[in-house]
């Protein structure tokens, strides 16, 4: 199965590649780390405290959900992240 | 000597305070926790060809006041990346970017903070899948991607309709929109209408275009799960009997990728609480508001509220009020020339007062009805951050910890990364079921009001 693509024109610069739990995702120049995942149809973002899954929700930075592991560094809001080539972005767990 | 102000917040209150207090000659500093100015509603995109999804006019007003913010920007001290995370009496306001923080020592503070969105917990909220409808919109217009595919809105007030609207022009396929109230109740102010016509324009055409898309639009709903695996797959929604109670055998289930909801605001007053600001509780306004004269000011030496942070109150009257605030921060220590500017800038107090007006029209769709606090199960979460279910806040409750601070302290709920923001409202409803409200007391916003790193604290900056 290909993976969706939901952005709703072509992007202008070159496309470069970054790491989703072990996944090879496409992603802009100018992308939020939340833009490029949710582009390609992950939403799954993290596991909270309770074991229940947990993604994007406010969009805007404010209530932390989308919050992940960015390079090693966990609690990193995807949604205020921009993405770079190269970058190994992982599910958090619980506290991180 | 001119007075230093500081501005917290780059959107339509901040850029327009921190041009008017730069006119009238102030130092200022503008302190903004995103890259790029223009707030939540005049966000500029990180991507080159940003895509243009409002209407004509409110297209017109952003680049306005974004090439006027720009024309100063370099006037005055713009601090991007950077979050405000403490207010003291003084005042004194500690800010951080992620390496520094720096404590700052102003002649006064303008509060300009503006409001995130808010969402009535219900099973199944906490979902990948189930967003803010703010949020789809933000993904929409400045990165370009589509939330979902299929798409099912649920909410009050003018925004669902507005990003809904906005979502079917980009492709989307909005398959329900449920709203708590029908629009028609608006037609009883017939005032507020012409007051706010400019916006009740902005509003038919968005429901011209849910009409040309076809979407189906559903008055009265509510709704009552989201089931999913690792993300949101349908949601059940029904009719409600007019106090947001669901009524037996009108459920619908509907597929979908994506629950956007909107049941109102919730603002940023955290900084203005914490200190020492004189607030009340309007939860049709956003919670607990600062209390402000007509010039902004608070009952705390030196600071300063305007737009929505100081109550919802939408884009044009917080242009407006930032204006006055600017001008009112640059004569803050001169009660006569303050007062003047009550004649002198006239025309904004007026534009002011119009849309406010229009404003108070809408705030009927944002008044909760009872009934929305019985949507949650006892194992729905309430507090997301810190996973707190209805049924442990009610326990604590029902042990006698009526106040916030109690409950806050015997279940962790507020205690999280959000800083009690997404939370606190829904729990305060859960207090004061059947109670008046307005006397409630909020947690007690302690710092640091938003999340940095110690590193951050390490290498503070003291003057």
């Amino acid at each position: 199965m290909n993976a969706p693509d939901r952005r709703i024109r072509k992007k202008t610069g070159d496309s470069f590649l970054f790491e989703f739990e072990g996944r090879s995702i496409t992603a802009w120049p100018g992308e939020t780390v939340a833009a490029a995942l949710i582009a390609s149809g992950h939403y799954n973002l993290r596991t909270a405290e309770d074991q229940s899954n947990r993604g994007l929700f406010c969009g805007i930075g404010m209530c932390w959900e989308c919050r992940c592991v960015v390079d090693g560094n966990p609690n990193t809001r995807a949604c205020m992240t921009e993405v770079k080539p190269g970058m190994i972005v992982r599910r958090q767990h619980g506290v991180g | 000597m001119p007075l230093h102000v500081v501005i917290v917040g780059a959107g339509p209150a901040g850029m327009a305070a921190a041009i008017e207090a730069r006119r009238r000659g102030s130092k200022v500093t503008l302190l903004d926790e995103m890259a790029r100015s223009g707030g939540q509603i005049f966000r500029q995109s990180a991507i080159d060809s940003e895509l243009r999804v409002g209407l004509p006019s409110e297209l017109k007003r952003k680049a306005d006041l974004l090439s006027g913010f720009n024309a100063i920007s370099d006037q005055i001290d713009y601090r991007a990346n950077h979050t405000a995370y403490a207010l003291f009496e003084g005042p004194e306001l500690h800010v951080s970017d992620d390496n520094c923080s720096e404590v700052l020592k102003p002649d006064v503070v303008i509060i300009a903070t503006g409001v995130c969105e808010r969402a009535v917990p219900f099973p199944g909220w906490t979902l990948p899948g189930v967003v803010n409808v703010g949020g789809a919109q933000t993904l929409l217009k400045s990165q370009g991607v589509k939330i979902g595919e299929r798409v099912v809105i649920a909410g009050s007030g003018a925004l669902p309709i507005a990003v809904a609207a906005q979502l079917s022009k980009a492709g989307v396929h909005v398959v329900a929109v449920a709203m708590l109230y029908p629009m028609r109740s608006l037609l009883v102010h017939p005032y507020a209408l012409w007051a706010g016509r400019r916006v009740v324009l902005e509003g038919f055409s968005y429901l011209n275009v849910l009409r040309q898309h076809d979407i189906l639009m559903l008055s009265r709903y509510v709704p009552l799960r989201a089931d999913g695996s690792d993300h949101v797959e349908s949601v059940q929604i029904a009719q409600h009997d007019g106090t947001g109670r669901p009524v037996p055998g009108t459920e619908k289930r509907v597929g979908c990728d994506i629950l956007a909801l909107n049941y109102g605001f919730t603002v940023n007053s955290e900084l203005a609480a914490m200190a020492g600001v004189d607030m009340t509780y309007r939860p049709e306004q956003g919670g607990w508001i600062p209390i402000t004269d007509q010039f902004c000011r608070t009952s705390c030496s030196g600071v300063l509220v305007a737009g929505d942070s100081g109550g919802l109150r939408g884009a044009w009257v917080a242009q407006a009020e930032g204006r006055i605030a600017g001008a009112v921060a640059s004569r803050y220590y001169d009660e006569r020339a303050v007062s003047n500017l009550s004649q002198e800038m006239s025309q904004s107090f007026k534009e002011r007062s119009r849309h406010q007006s229009f404003q108070k029209a809408m705030q009927q769709f944002l008044q909760l009805p009872t009934g929305v606090w019985g949507w949650a199960d006892e194992e729905t979460v309430v507090c997301r951050c810190e996973c707190v279910t209805q049924k442990q806040i009610q326990t604590a409750i029902d042990n006698g910890h009526t106040s916030l601070n109690a409950i806050k302290r015997n279940t962790r709920a507020g205690m999280g990364w959000c800083g009690g923001r997404m939370c606190m409202q829904n729990v305060a409803a859960q207090v004061s079921v059947g109670k008046p409200s307005e006397d409630l007391q909020p947690m007690t916003p302690r710092p640091v009001a938003r999340p940095i790193s110690l590193q951050a604290i390490r290498n503070q900056t003291i003057p």
